[in-house]
């Protein structure tokens, strides 16, 4: 068979040119929107850098040795975490059980899917507002337990310190769940249906039908919806500044929060640089161990 | 003939006429702008500049009838975007009216309305700075901050002569025009809940504020309102009332003294913190305070959910359903009230600004105009300072009553809401907030809240 390889010196250095012009423009993107922002958030970081003063100098590590010891910024790392946690599980298992639950071909079971997916097309602002508006104390909710007997059950679920932070755990959960099924969906359809009816034939019920055949071929959606999750609650900030704009009285700050106010209220914007790079480092670690986890786990499975 | 004698003095007249003409010409400078304008100075090159004093007195050269002339600089053609806001009190047609006088004596001039995304302008005001998208003119920043970092270009003296005084100054410098004036916060009450109630007369020491408290709340009233949520800075206005009557009182220049270390919550204010605290104990605040925001909280009030609701005299725009609304000032332990009292400052330039003359006319003309005085208190209950204002339309009885207090009471710097010299840092207020909220659900006790908000101002004041 004729190859195309280049057969001299000139022509594999043309070659080799032509291929830095395709990927010149991939990288170069890259390093305007990623590369060179992150260099520049390094650098503030090891500066004292305050838009309300002209002069800025070096300071080497300071930043991050006053963050370790700053109970606001060690406050915002343990909610951030809590978020992330509430985030991960609660999609996850909801999105899993609908979608069994709509694994049917019908009109009817389309409508639902599309109804479940529909808050996933709007803007977490929006989400937020509505959400808010169920949750204050007079709003919605509190009323339908009033108006059904269930007095007892109202609370104050985003003005108290305790129920804050789950009740925005929820709002943001309760928009991810129709990712989760999405995804879980497309695995579950791609399951062959001859292993089902062999499992059916050997006299498997639902649920074993669901544990050994298909839960171990959805490891794949498991590990795009863990990872997905653990990134949108580790980064958590317009539900928050919506909802509860970091309170009450600091509940439901998170890194992402704290970094914003630092920034654009204190003007410390190297002290925010670095919350920034801490943000950044703990997102890489978590999700990559998720990642590694549950990708081993695809692969025994 | 023409002899050497009079060729010699042919040229040195001829010489000296052109040095007096160049020095005319150049010296355009060195005269006032204004002087050279009146002096009928010719300009040679279309869109030259002759500098003045500050930008406001620049002139430029322009065409006119086949001729060039020099010109003010703010009657050029510009375009200035205006950053404003807007609440329950103030929609589109507030700023509208505000510009109008503006507008029309500056017809080549095009305002652009961007309006804030919330109620927290300040905040959104540091995000465009940091992001190097600030408007021309802005109407509300953290004054001291941004006049620190450069960001803000300063009025000149001449601007202030359509005011009645009371502006703010950072290194002598005016930065925003004080245009009108607020009271922050009096207390606004129920006048058929105090009746109901078998409150006859208005509460006039802090002993008889706390018998009508516990009046309303007898009778099934809530006695006080609050809000927070998404506007956090609601939430402590009433800390703020009791620290302009009590610590502001005895020391105006609290806030500075506070900021550079001089005096401390601690020292000077944990009996007002202690006054807060009985008022959470025996719970006179409306259980929702800190879930409801700004807006859902003066709908609240207005709709009989609460029988005193301390706000800024912005309130005195607000009308009760079903019920008449009144007003008093924050009651002092015994004595005259004191007020905390915001004037102007307004609006800010940016430093930037590609157009500094036609901002700096039109900050002049929007802060002194009649019709953006009237709109002011017709829609926001603000206290005009403009020079010869008069009202047009009737004021109400309750903005004639507010307008009274802050007459009437000892007027000093707010806790937390003035700007310039008294401007606490804006990271510090979101940490009072805090703090006060944390005291309103329980979680933090008045000493807690004064060493937190005591190590915040420590930690935001350094570099």
């Amino acid at each position: 068979m004729k190859t195309f390889a280049p057969r001299n010196f000139v022509s594999r250095s043309i070659s080799k040119v032509g291929d830095v012009i395709l990927y010149l423009p991939s990288f170069l993107t890259y390093s305007f929107l990623i590369l060179i922002p992150f260099l520049v958030l390094i650098i503030s970081s090891v500066t004292n850098y305050n838009w309300t003063y002209p002069d800025t100098s070096f300071i080497g590590l300071q930043n991050y040795t006053t963050l370790f010891s700053d109970p606001e910024f060690r406050k915002s790392i343990v909610t951030t975490l809590k978020f992330a946690g509430i985030i991960i599980v609660f999609p996850n298992i909801a999105g899993l059980f609908i979608a069994v639950l709509l694994n049917k071909k019908g009109k009817l079971y389309n409508g639902v899917r599309t109804l479940i997916f529909m808050p996933m097309t709007l803007s977490a602002v929006v989400v937020s507002v509505v959400w808010a508006s169920i949750l204050t104390d007079n709003g919605i909710l509190n009323a339908l337990l009033s108006e059904i007997g269930l007095n007892k059950l109202t609370q104050s679920w985003i003005g108290s310190q305790s129920l804050a932070l789950p009740s925005v755990a929820f709002i943001v959960s309760w928009q991810m769940v129709g990712f989760c099924m999405v995804i879980y969906l497309a695995d579950l359809q791609s399951i062959p249906k001859e292993l089902a009816e062999a499992a059916k034939i050997d006299g498997c019920t639902e649920f074993q039908l669901f544990r050994y055949v298909s839960w171990p071929l959805l490891a794949g959606s498991l590990t795009i919806n863990t990872t997905v999750l653990s990134l949108v609650g580790l980064r958590l900030y317009d539900q928050v500044i919506v909802v509860t704009a970091g309170g009450p009285a600091g509940a439901t700050e998170t890194i992402a929060t704290t970094m914003v106010r630092t920034a654009f209220q204190s003007a410390r914007v190297a002290y925010a640089s670095a919350m920034a790079i801490v943000l950044t480092v703990l997102v890489a670690v978590i999700t990559s161990v998720l990642v590694y986890l549950l990708t081993k786990r695809e692969v025994e499975r | 003939m023409i002899t050497q004698k009079s060729r010699r003095k042919l040229a040195i007249s001829t010489f000296a006429a052109t040095l007096v003409f160049s020095v005319a010409l150049s010296g355009v400078n060195s005269m006032s702008a204004s002087a050279a304008q009146k002096a009928g100075a010719a300009c040679k090159k279309a869109n030259a500049v002759v500098k003045g004093a500050s930008a406001l007195e620049n002139l430029v050269c322009v065409k006119k009838k086949g001729k060039l002339v020099l010109e003010e600089q703010w009657k050029q053609p510009a375009e200035l975007s205006l950053l404003v806001f807007k609440t329950p009190n103030i929609q589109e047609d507030y700023w509208v009216a505000l510009t109008a006088e503006a507008r029309k004596a500056m017809p080549n001039l095009k305002i652009k309305y961007l309006y804030t995304p919330g109620l927290d302008r300040k905040q959104y005001a540091q995000q465009l700075l940091t992001t190097n998208q600030l408007p021309d003119l802005i109407w509300d920043v953290p004054q001291a901050d941004f006049a620190k970092a450069g960001a803000l270009l300063p009025y000149p003296e001449s601007a202030l002569a359509g005011f009645n005084g009371g502006e703010t100054r950072i290194d002598g410098k005016v930065y925003g025009l004080p245009m009108g004036a607020q009271a922050i916060p009096v207390v606004y009450y129920n006048k058929t809940q105090f009746k109901e109630a078998g409150i006859t007369s208005v509460p006039k020491t802090w002993a008889e504020f706390l018998t009508a408290c516990e009046k309303l709340k007898a009778k099934g009233f809530t006695p006080l309102l609050a809000g927070g949520g998404s506007d956090g800075w609601a939430t402590p206005i009433m800390m703020s009332g009791i620290l302009n009557s009590d610590v502001m009182s005895k020391n105006p220049k609290f806030n500075q003294d506070y900021k550079s270390g001089k005096a401390s919550l601690k020292a000077n204010a944990l009996a007002a913190f202690k006054k807060f605290e009985v008022l959470v104990d025996k719970k006179y605040f409306n259980s929702d305070a800190l879930s409801i925001n700004y807006g859902q909280v003066k709908e609240k009030f207005e709709s009989g959910g609460g029988s005193m609701y301390p706000m800024g005299t912005w309130q005195a725009a607000g009308v009760g359903k079903g019920f008449d609304i009144g007003v008093f000032p924050i009651p002092p332990d015994s004595g005259s009230p004191t007020v905390g009292a915001v004037v102007g400052p307004v609006p800010f330039i940016s430093a930037k600004t590609k157009f500094p003359a036609q901002a700096l006319k039109a900050g002049i003309l929007i802060a002194s105009s009649q019709a953006g005085g009237e709109a002011g208190a017709v829609n926001d209950a603000l206290f005009p300072n403009v020079k010869g204002w008069k009202a047009k339309s009737k004021m109400t009885q309750l903005f004639d009553e507010s307008f009274a207090i802050y007459n009437d009471s000892k007027r000093v710097p707010t806790f937390g809401w003035n700007g310039g010299a008294d401007e606490l840092p804006a990271a510090f207020m979101a940490d009072f907030s805090k703090a006060i909220q944390g005291m309103m659900d329980g979680s933090k006790t008045a000493d807690q809240a004064v060493d937190d908000l005591d190590a915040s101002i420590k930690k935001n004041t350094a570099r």
